[in-house]
C-alpha cells in the first residue's frame, strides 16, 4: 500500500534512530520475517494445523485402533460394515468394517509425503530451470520459458492425468505427476528473482569490484529469491495434495488399499448418501491440511513482504 | 489498440503450436497407438502393417504436419471405443462443459468481484474478516468433496436439486448448440428452460466456490492497494461521493490483478469440470477425457487435451487484451 | 481583508502498531481572503498531515483529527455534515498534491478528471464542461489543449502533469487554494514556473493560497506570510519579510543559517541544526526543539511555548527566550 505522503513521513520520522542497522542484512531479515510471522495469528493457527496432522501421520502405530500389515492390507470386519460415528469409531465403519479414523490417521502420513515429496521436486527443477533461465538469457531463456507457457497452458489436473498415464497409475506416479506440473510456477519465481537482481545496482557494482560478489549475492540476492519461492512451497504443498487427492478420486493416484484420502472419498461414493461418513470425513481432513499450509503460505507472504516499512 | 492486438495474437502462434505438438506427441509417449489399435490378438507383422499404414514410422514433424493439416480439415480421428468420428462427439460434450463453466464463471464473477469490494473497502471489519475466512476455506477444499457434500445437503436431504443429468428426462427439447439454456431460449421452451436451469443449478454452485474465493480474495487485496493511492485521495479532495471514489476511481484500477485471476480461473474451472462432472453426472468433456484416458483412447484424448488447453490459451489473449483496455499506459508501451 | 480560514488548536493523530503519532499539536491561524500564506517546515512537521485535516482527508483508521476547529466561510469544517464537507472540497476550497503523476488517476484521461470536478460543483453539460476545461488547460499554459483533454496522465511530462493538476484545483473557481508541495517532485527549471504560474493565477483570481513546501526559497519568492512548523506546532509566524529578516525562533534561525547564501564567502562552511527531529510517539513535554537548541534552559524542557506576539506587528513566535535571544544576550 503506498499510502499518503503525510504517513510515510509519519513512519520514517517516528523511527528515526530506533534501528539497529549494525546487523547483516540476511540476519536481521530473518529474525524480523520469523517475529512477525510469529505476531500473524492466522498463521499460528496454520501451523498448529499441520503440527496436529504430522504429529497424528508420526504417532499412527499408537493411537490408531486398526493397523495395515505388512502389505498395506487393513482387516476387514464385515461384521461392523456402514457403521455410523460412535464412541468405538468416531468416524464411522467403511463398507467392510474398516475403522474410518484409523484409514484417515494412516492417510495422513500419506498426503503429507505426497505434499512435500511434490513440491520438493518442482522446486529443485523449477528452481534450477528458472535460474539457467535467468541467468543464460538469450535462446535459452526463450525456449525454456514457451515450454513452461506451454505447460501451463494445460489445466492442472488434466497435466497431470496425461502425465500419470504415460507413467502409469500408483501413487509415486501421481507424486512425480503433481509435481512436474507444478515445475512452471518455480521455474517463473526463480527466473524473476535472478533477473531482478542481478539488475540490481548493488550487484553490478559488487561484481565490478570482483571479491566479495559472492558474498553479497549469498547475503543480499539469496534472501530475496528465497522469500517468494518459500511462500510459493507452503502454498505449493496445498495445491499439491488437492491435485493429488484428485488423482485418486479419479482412480489414477493411489491404488487401494493405500488409505490416501482422495481414493477413500471415490471408493466411499457410492455408499454417500446411506453413510455420509465415509465420504466426509476423509474430505474434511484434506480441507483441514490444505487449509493449515494455506494460511501459513499466507502468513509467510506477509510476514516476507514488508510493506508497511 | 489494434497494434497491440496483433502483437499479442503473433506471441500467441508459438504456444498454439507447442500445445498441438505436445498433444500429438504426448499420444506417442503412452505407448504404440498400433498395438492398441490392432488389438490383443494381432501378430508382429499385423503390427507392423498397422505403423506403416498409419505413418508412425516416420520423423517426427512430419507425423506433426500430417497432423496439423488433418485438424485444419476438422478430421479429428475416430474414437477407439464408440468408433464414432471424435469431432461428432465433441460437438456432444464441448456445449456441455462450456454451459457449465460459464455458469460458474458468471457466478464466480457476481459473487467474488462485490464481496471483494466490500471487503477491501470495509478494511477489518466483519464483513472483511468473514470473506477472507470465507474465501480461505474455499480454497483449500476439494472440488469434489465440496460437490458431494453439496449434493448430499440439497439433493438429499433437502431435495430442492436434482441428482444429475441435463434436464428432465420428460422434457422434449429441440437441440440446435446444446447448450440447453440457449436452446430453449431460442425454441420459446419454457418448461426446458426451467428444467435446465434447475439441473445447471448444483453442479454450477460447486464449480464456482474455488473461483469465487480466489476472485474474492484478490479483489479485496486490489482494492486494499489501490484505495491507498494518492489519485483515490484526489479523487475525495474533489468532493465524490465514496460511491463514486470506489465504483469509478478504485475499481478501474483494481481491476487488472482481478481480471489475471479470473483468467487464471478458467484453469481451475476446467480442471473442476473433470471433477465435477464426475460427480454431477454431467454429459461434458471432462468426463468424456478422464474416460478415454482410462481405456486408451487416443484419438479423443489428443482432441480433448488440445481443446482444453486451446481454450486456455486463447481466454489468457483475452486476458491481455483486456488489460489494454484496463491500463492505458500498457497500450501504448 | 476579510477572514476566510481560521484555524484553532487543530490536533491530529495517527494510532499505528508502534504507538500514537502526534502529527499536529495545536496548530492555529488564519489566512485572508486573496492572501498567500506559506507553510514551511522539513520532512515530517505535520504540513501535510495539518492540510489534510482543514479538508477532512486523513484516513481514519489509523489517523484521527482529535480536536480544534476549522473555519471557513462561516462553518467549521471539522463538524459539518459528510454532504457537506464534499460539497466544499474541490469546490469553495480546493487542493493540489505533490507528486502528479501518483496523483491523477492512471487509468482515465485528463479531460474526463477536470470535467468530473465540473460537473460535480457547477452542474455543467458535458460539452460546457469540456469547453472550460480546454480553457482552463490554456490558462495554466498546456499547449493545445483542446486535442489533449483525452490523453492520459502518463502522456504529459512531470511539470505538465502538475499543471494539469492546478487546472483541476482551480476549475470550480476556489476561494482557497491549498497547495502541498506542488514543486517537490520536479526539477528547478519547471519549479520556477509552477510558481511563477501561480503567482499569474492568484493575481488574476483573487483566491488565496497555502503553499505547503520545506523549500525557503519559494517561500520567500511567492507568499506573503509564513508559518514555520516543527514536530507538530508552529513555531514562528509573520510576513515572510520579518520572519526572513529579523527571525526570531531558534530553529527558524538554524534554517535560514542552513541555506547557502550568494552573498556569502564560497568557502563559508554550512551550518546544519545538529541532531535529530523528536520522535512523535514519544513526544515529550516541554519544546519541540529543546534538544537541539543552543539557548534551551529549564523552562524549555518542562513547559511547551505557545506562540506568542513579538515586539513586531503581528509576528508570533513560540519560545521562551526570544525576547533574549532578539536582544543578543541568550
Amino acid at each position: 500500500m503506498s499510502g499518503s505522503l503525510a504517513e510515510t513521513e509519519l513512519r520514517g520520522f517516528a523511527r528515526s534512530g530506533t534501528e539497529d542497522r549494525s546487523q547483516g542484512v540476511s540476519r536481521s531479515l530473518f529474525w524480523d520475517t520469523l517475529r512477525r510471522l510469529f505476531s500473524n495469528k492466522l498463521a499460528i493457527v496454520g501451523m498448529l494445523m499441520i503440527g496436529t496432522v504430522i504429529l497424528v501421520a508420526l504417532t499412527a502405530p499408537w493411537i490408531a485402533s486398526q493397523h495395515p500389515d505388512k502389505n498395506g492390507v487393513y482387516r476387514a470386519f464385515p461384521q461392523d460394515n456402514k457403521l455410523p460415528p460412535s464412541i468405538d469409531h468416531p468416524m464411522g465403519t467403511d463398507v467392510i468394517g474398516r475403522d474410518m479414523l484409523s484409514l484417515v490417521i494412516y492417510g495422513a502420513r500419506i498426503s503429507l509425503l505426497v505434499g512435500v515429496f511434490a513440491v520438493s521436486l518442482a522446486i529443485v527443477l523449477g528452481a534450477f530451470l528458472g535460474a539457467v533461465s535467468g541467468f543464460a538469457g538469450g535462446t535459452v531463456d526463450n525456449v525454456i520459458m514457451r515450454i513452461m507457457d506451454i505447460m501451463i497452458s494445460f489445466p492442472t489436473v488434466l497435466l497431470a492425468l496425461v502425465i500419470v498415464v504415460i507413467l502409469g497409475p500408483g501413487l509415486f506416479n501421481a507424486m512425480v505427476a503433481v509435481g512436474i506440473v507444478a515445475v512452471p510456477a518455480f521455474a517463473r519465481i526463480t527466473r524473476a528473482s535472478v533477473l531482478g537482481e542481478t539488475g540490481k545496482d548493488y550487484v553490478i557494482a559488487a561484481r565490478s569490484v570482483g571479491a566479495g560478489a559472492r558474498r553479497v549475492l549469498w547475503r543480499h540476492v539469496m534472501p530475496n529469491t528465497l522469500s517468494p519461492i518459500i511462500v510459493a512451497a507452503s502454498l505449493g504443498i496445498a495445491t499439491a495434495i488437492l491435485d493429488a487427492a484428485a488423482l485418486g478420486f479419479l482412480g489414477l493416484g493411489a491404488q487401494p488399499p493405500t488409505p490416501e484420502w482422495g481414493l477413500l472419498l471415490s471408493r466411499n461414493r457410492g455408499y454417500m448418501f446411506t453413510s455420509p461418513w465415509m465420504v466426509f470425513f476423509p474430505g474434511l481432513s484434506i480441507m483441514f491440511l490444505v487449509l493449515g499450509f494455506n494460511l501459513v503460505g499466507d502468513g509467510l507472504r506477509d510476514a516476507l513482504d514488508p510493506k508497511l516499512d | 489498440m489494434t497494434q497491440y492486438l496483433i502483437r499479442r495474437l503473433i506471441l500467441v502462434i508459438p504456444v498454439v503450436l507447442g500445445v498441438t505438438f505436445f498433444a500429438y506427441s504426448m499420444v506417442l509417449l503412452t505407448g504404440d497407438p498400433a498395438t492398441a489399435l490392432a488389438g490383443q490378438h494381432a501378430t508382429p507383422q499385423m503390427r507392423a502393417a498397422l505403423r506403416e499404414k498409419l505413418g508412425l514410422d516416420d520423423p517426427l514433424p512430419v507425423q506433426y504436419g500430417r497432423f496439423l493439416a488433418r485438424i485444419a480439415q476438422g478430421d479429428l480421428g475416430t474414437s477407439l471405443i464408440s468408433r464414432i468420428p471424435v469431432a461428432t462427439e465433441l460437438r456432444l460434450f464441448f456445449p456441455a462443459t462450456i454451459e457449465l463453466a460459464l455458469a460458474a464463471l458468471i457466478i464466480a464473477i457476481v459473487v467474488g468481484v462485490p464481496l471483494g469490494v466490500i471487503a477491501g473497502y470495509k478494511h477489518n471489519s466483519f464483513a472483511d474478516l468473514g470473506t477472507t475466512f470465507g474465501s480461505l476455506i474455499g480454497v483449500s477444499m476439494p472440488i469434489f468433496w465440496l460437490a458431494l457434500i453439496l449434493l448430499w445437503i440439497f439433493g438429499l436431504k433437502l431435495g430442492w436439486f436434482p441428482f444429475g443429468g441435463r434436464i428432465d428426462r420428460s422434457v422434449d427439447l429441440q437441440i440446435i448448440t446444446n447448450l440447453y439454456i440457449l436452446d430453449s431460449m431460442l425454441t420459446l421452451n419454457v418448461r426446458a428452460l426451467l428444467s435446465a436451469l434447475h439441473h445447471l443449478a448444483l453442479p454450477a454452485i460447486a464449480l464456482a466456490t474455488i473461483p469465487t474465493a480466489f476472485i474474492t480474495r484478490i479483489t479485496r487485496s486490489a482494492m486494499l492497494d489501490v484505495l491507498g493511492e494518492n489519485y483515490v485521495r484526489t479523487a475525495r479532495a474533489k468532493g465524490l461521493e465514496e460511491k463514486s471514489v470506489v465504483s469509478r476511481h478504485a475499481l478501474k484500477n483494481a481491476m487488472l490483478p482481478v481480471i489475471t485471476v479470473i483468467g487464471l480461473q478458467i484453469g481451475s474451472l476446467m480442471t473442476g469440470a473433470i471433477l465435477t462432472e464426475t460427480i454431477f453426472a454431467w454429459p461434458g468433456m471432462g468426463r468424456w477425457i478422464v474416460n478415454a484416458i482410462v481405456a486408451r483412447n487416443f484419438p479423443v484424448v489428443q482432441t480433448g487435451v488440445m481443446v482444453f488447453a486451446l481454450i486456455y490459451v486463447f481466454v489468457n489473449l483475452a486476458v491481455d487484451i483486456s488489460y489494454g483496455w484496463f491500463n492505458p499506459r500498457i497500450r501504448y508501451s | 481583508m476579510n477572514e476566510l480560514l481560521r484555524i484553532e488548536d487543530l490536533q491530529t493523530r495517527f494510532y499505528t502498531r508502534d504507538g500514537v503519532v502526534h502529527a499536529v499539536n495545536g496548530v492555529s491561524y488564519s489566512v485572508s481572503e486573496g492572501e498567500i500564506l506559506g507553510v514551511v517546515g522539513e520532512s515530517g512537521c505535520g504540513k501535510s498531515v495539518h492540510a489534510l485535516s482543514i479538508l477532512r482527508l486523513i484516513p481514519d483508521p489509523p489517523g484521527r483529527i482529535e480536536s480544534g476547529e476549522v473555519w471557513f466561510d462561516g462553518q467549521d469544517l471539522l463538524t459539518v455534515s459528510d454532504e457537506e464537507i464534499r460539497r466544499v472540497r474541490g469546490g469553495r476550497l480546493a487542493m493540489v498534491f505533490q507528486d502528479p503523476m501518483s496523483s491523477l488517476n492512471p487509468a482515465m484521461t485528463v479531460g474526463f478528471q477536470i470535467v468530473e470536478a465540473l460537473r460535480l460543483h457547477l452542474d455543467m453539460t458535458e460539452r460546457q464542461a469540456k469547453e472550460r476545461t480546454t480553457e482552463l488547460l490554456t490558462t495554466v499554459g498546456i499547449p493545445d489543449a483542446k486535442n489533449r483533454l483525452d490523453d492520459y496522465p502518463h502522456q504529459f511530462s512531470g511539470g505538465m502533469r502538475q499543471r494539469v493538476m492546478i487546472a483541476m484545483g482551480l476549475s470550480c473557481n476556489p476561494k482557497l487554494l491549498i497547495a502541498d508541495e506542488p514543486t517537490t517532485a520536479l526539477d528547478v527549471t519547471i519549479q520556477a514556473q509552477i510558481v511563477d504560474l501561480m503567482k499569474r493565477l492568484q493575481a488574476e483570481l483573487g483566491m488565496a493560497v497555502i503553499w505547503i513546501t520545506h523549500d525557503l526559497g519559494v517561500v520567500a519568492d511567492l507568499a506573503e506570510r509564513v508559518n514555520v512548523m516543527y514536530a507538530g506546532y508552529i513555531v514562528e509566524h509573520g510576513t515572510v519579510r520579518d520572519v526572513f529578516k529579523r527571525t526570531r525562533h531558534p530553529y527558524t534561525i538554524g534554517l535560514l543559517g542552513s541555506l547557502p547564501r550568494l552573498d556569502e564567502d564560497p568557502g563559508t562552511e554550512l551550518s546544519a541544526i545538529p541532531g535529530f527531529p523528536p520522535d512523535l510517539i514519544d513526544l515529550k513535554p516541554g519544546c519541540p526543539f529543546a534538544a537541539r537548541c543552543p539557548y534551551a534552559v529549564e523552562q524549555c524542557w518542562s513547559e511547551t511555548p505557545r506562540l506568542e506576539p513579538t515586539e513586531i506587528d503581528r509576528h508570533t513566535v513560540a519560545c521562551w527566550r526570544w525576547e533574549e535571544i532578539a536582544q543578543g544576550v541568550a
